[in-house]
């Protein structure tokens, strides 16, 4: 009963700020984010767990569901990015360098991320659940971002490549086709690891 | 009828409940024992019943209070 009480005054709650929002224009994209949270606490989806359980435990459900996520982002953003070409607007997406700068950032968010025991997301998303040990997350993650934002420019002076934009080299579908290729190569890829050894 | 055990990983995060479990489940517990688990992590309770049904054990999960949960694996 309580429950179900609770339930109802969160999805009045959600109706009127979408109301309100509305007016602003930001409406769809907090909706979107509500119901995209939603999903991630639903679904368990941890970017810490895909790597991390697969190592361990030779549990690699999230690696791939991780693979598969991005299977279909390339799809969808491909047919994005390929119309935006078409009507000549400015292509969407965060078409970034990638170099030694990209790997110094993933081996420094990774150490974090074992560390706090979640990723950027699923710790939001914990702190949500009410866990109140994600909130001393949430204050290494704050002064880390905003470090990370101060050097940015620098390591990205020293260490990167100017960003190559593939489809622009190879043409649509063999990029799609190979990206695709790749993914399905990894997802095969986990799947035998997953079969191999018993983990740590 | 096997011995119980229990361990309490109530407030820790992932990986430290699956890891405990296993390393109790694998190095202590003869077969026909149970291990009762109490932990408040939702992706544990998940974790846990992932693993052991791979290896073969039986498990059975109740929510003993909101948000916290037994996860109760039988070894094989």
């Amino acid at each position: 009963m309580k429950r179900k009480i609770l339930t109802l005054l969160l999805l009045v709650t959600f109706i009127i700020i979408l109301v309100i929002a509305w007016e602003h224009g930001s409406s769809l994209y907090w909706a979107a984010g509500v119901l995209l949270g939603f999903i991630l606490h639903r679904c368990r989806f941890c970017f810490a767990a895909a790597f991390r359980d697969l190592i361990m435990f030779r549990d690699g459900s999230v690696t791939r569901a991780v693979i598969i996520s991005l299977a279909i982002s390339t799809v969808g953003f491909a047919l994005l990015q390929y119309y935006s070409g078409l009507t000549g607007s400015d292509v969407p997406g965060n078409i970034e360098a990638v170099g030694v700068n990209t790997m110094a950032g993933a081996f420094l968010f990774g150490i974090g991320m074992v560390i706090a025991g979640c990723c950027a997301c699923s710790f939001l998303m914990r702190l949500g659940e009410g866990f109140i040990l994600f909130l001393f997350v949430l204050i290494g993650m704050l002064p880390g971002s905003l470090l990370g934002l101060l050097h940015r420019q620098w390591w990205e002076s020293i260490w990167s490549h100017p960003p190559v934009y593939f489809p622009d080299y190879l043409g649509w579908g063999i990029t799609v086709v190979v990206q695709l290729l790749t993914l399905m190569g990894l997802y095969l890829i986990v799947r035998r690891w997953e079969k191999t050894e018993r983990g740590i | 009828m096997g011995k119980k055990y229990v361990l309490d990983v109530l407030g820790e995060v992932c990986p430290v409940p699956l890891f405990k479990t296993k390393e109790k489940v694998t190095r202590e517990l003869s077969s026909g024992d149970t291990l009762l688990v109490e932990t408040d992590f939702p992706r544990a309770v998940r974790n846990i019943i992932d693993w052991s049904e791979k290896h073969g054990h039986h498990v059975k999960v109740i929510e003993i209070d909101e948000a916290c949960w037994q996860v109760q694996v039988t070894k094989k």
